[in-house]
């Protein structure tokens, strides 16, 4: 990555900046939350040169030992610089042997599908933690779905699932969209705002698949989202309502077993990525067949041609494609930060773990 | 000592409130909740076609309440262009069965064309569907058990639906308004009064102040809940705000072309609405 200095003092500035230690903060996951660390490596002396009330060149700085796997935090430094204003005039503005936080740093499986910008990759915040650790299209995709439904490596905020709450998807005269903004207000800012406890944000399965899909995306995994509905059943109430096996919904303990209950439906939205489906709303107490197994986790990996939670004695349910697309309404998000500030310092991402300058 | 600064820019934080939506704020504000942001934004502003105006509102707890627990409310109002349902009433995209919905709201006064209530697993919720308008008010409360799941404190909902309810009637109200063109005088149901058209149905709708005060009316408003009543001797009506239910004489309540609406600070009317009144 390239890393500039400004120097706002009337005089210029001259000497080396020395790397010396870098490693990455991370989330710790939800049941230990204390702060961890990636080690990296950097090396080098480089020259820099500071004009007076001006900014340096771009100044190389190479990071290795980066992890082959998912992962996000803020990249924290360790450098030397000693600079001079005149022969004889001498100063260090190095870390003196301390770490300095500078930017987040998303680790993303692949390159990302779509849009790369704020809030789009503000999302890549959280889906680095949902899928923290993994790598590979397949367990991405996997730990995605199970990471929104446990909320894994929360900052603060949480989701919780409710059937009758929309919240930030929407349909309008056909068009369906995601207000990713909106949704990321409601998360919070990871960063910079944290809250004394955990704020839960209720939404309801087309908040989630969508969500999920743009998470899936930001991690380059294409994926689109599926209407459910009864066959024989109109989309709008008081019709067409079917009910589940047992479900524990997001944010509530699946472990539990009084947690499950049955649902019913008029219709729901789940996620389809590479001719599977995925739904990280609730946790299913069985299997997709309801002969099968116990299961007591989000649907992960689940087949097109089979019954969705439904006796197979009522028909089944039908399924129908949608598109769903990001919606970037104006004006900044309430919570917002920049995740990297392109403009001025080179927006990195390291996309298939080779890094990636992006535009 | 040498200084300079590493370049890094970072987005102000602050309220996000619009002038135009201060009325929704002053009702917020007056419960014990305080507003984190609030918008209102016309169908017009949307950067493209068939999109609908918005009204969106988003709070906190506040006052004695907040240090007992957290509660969050937030509501949405969305006036769209066209109508959907076949019997002419727009519906949320709500995907659960609603078994556990009432259709009474909890003061008896109809909201919308229709409304869903309900409490349940830490929430207090509502859908509202209208003409051209849908809207939802969830008041919902934080709650966390000792393995980090959710779990809500035990709570009395009476004051939170009570708030719900006259947030959700004025909201109806205002976003309806958004569809009356400009507001003209003429003569409706016997008065000659400020008026104007829905630019969706081409509806007429007229000042229902200005009427009852051309024909001898006395208005009074209930602004806990948003309705008003109109009387003259002993004849009455109950006219609630963002509401297409009308109660005449006290008698049953009876489902007019439209939402009441407001405009300009004027309470819009149907023209059924003031020709039944203009009736009596």
């Amino acid at each position: 990555m390239d890393v500039k200095w400004r120097n706002d003092n009337d005089f210029a500035l001259n000497g080396t900046v020395t790397w010396q230690a870098a490693r990455l903060r991370v989330p710790g996951p939800n049941n230990n939350p204390a702060e961890q660390y990636l080690t990296l490596n950097v090396s080098g002396s480089v020259a820099i040169s500071l004009p007076a009330n001006g900014e340096s060149a771009p100044i190389p700085l190479t990071i290795t030992g980066v992890p082959n796997y998912v992962a996000v935090g803020q990249l924290e430094i360790k450098y030397d610089m000693p600079l001079t204003k005149a022969p004889g005039q001498t100063g260090n503005n190095g870390t003196q042997g301390n770490f300095h936080g500078w930017e987040r740093i998303p680790l993303i499986d692949a390159a990302p599908v779509g849009l790369q910008e704020t809030p789009w990759a503000d999302l890549c915040e959280y889906s680095c933690r949902w899928a923290f650790g993994y790598s590979g299209a397949t367990n991405v995709r996997r730990e995605l779905t199970r990471g929104l439904h446990y909320s894994n490596r929360a900052p603060w905020n949480q989701t919780r699932y409710d059937p009758n709450v929309p919240r930030f998807f929407m349909s309008n005269d056909g068009f369906y969209t995601l207000n990713l903004t909106l949704f990321l207000n409601f998360m919070g800012d990871p960063w910079q705002y944290q809250w004394w406890e955990v704020r839960w944000t209720t939404m309801y399965c087309a908040d989630y698949a969508a969500v999920l899909q743009q998470s899936m995306e930001t991690q380059g995994i294409a994926g689109s989202c599926d209407f459910l509905e009864w066959i024989g059943g109109p989309h709008s109430f008081p019709g067409g309502t079917f009910y589940t096996w047992p479900m524990c919904p997001a944010g509530t303990d699946a472990s539990q077993q009084g947690n499950y209950r049955s649902y019913g439906f008029g219709w729901h939205l789940v996620n389809r990525s590479d001719g599977l489906r995925f739904d990280s709303v609730a946790s299913y107490y069985y299997l997709c067949d309801p002969q099968g197994s116990l299961w007591k986790d989000p649907a992960w990996e689940w087949p097109l041609d089979d019954h969705w939670q439904s006796d197979p004695g009522l028909f089944g349910l039908a399924f129908g494609p949608i598109t769903c697309t990001p919606h970037f309404p104006l004006g900044p998000p309430y919570f917002s930060w920049n995740l990297l500030p392109k403009e001025e310092l080179s927006l990195t991402m390291f996309a298939g773990f080779e890094p990636v300058e992006l535009e | 000592m040498l200084s300079f600064s590493l370049v890094m820019y970072v987005s102000a934080v602050g309220a996000d409130i619009d002038s135009s939506s201060f009325w929704a704020v002053e009702i917020i504000e007056k419960s014990t909740f305080s507003v984190l942001s609030a918008k209102v934004r016309d169908a017009s502003t949307r950067p493209r076609p068939g999109f609908a105006s918005q009204l969106i509102v988003k709070g906190d707890l506040a006052g004695e309440r907040k240090g007992a627990f957290r509660s969050t409310f937030s509501a949405t109002a969305v006036s769209r262009l066209g109508v959907r349902g076949s019997d002419g009433v727009d519906r949320m995209m709500s995907a659960g069965s609603l078994d556990d919905y009432s259709s009474r709201s909890p003061s008896g006064i109809p909201v919308g064309a229709e409304s869903l209530w309900s409490v349940r697993d830490g929430r207090a919720h509502v859908l509202v569907g209208a003409k051209c308008e849908t809207g939802t008010v969830l008041v919902h409360l934080d709650g966390t058990d000792d393995k980090g799941f959710y779990k809500p404190p035990v709570h009395d909902w009476t004051a939170d639906q009570q708030l719900m309810e006259r947030f959700l009637r004025y909201s109806l109200a205002r976003i309806a308004g958004r569809r009356l063109g400009n507001i003209t005088t003429s003569s409706m149901a016997g008065a000659s009064i400020p008026s104007a058209n829905c630019e969706r149905s081409n509806a007429k709708f007229g000042d229902l102040r200005s009427w009852c005060t051309a024909k001898g009316w006395s208005v009074t408003e209930n602004k806990d809940l948003g309705v008003l009543t109109v009387k003259r001797g002993a004849t009455f009506a109950v006219v609630p705000m963002g509401t297409a239910w009308v109660k005449w004489d006290g008698a049953t309540w009876t489902k007019m072309s439209d939402v009441v609406m407001e405009k300009d600070g004027r309470v819009m009317a149907p023209k059924d609405v003031l020709d039944r009144l203009n009736g009596m």
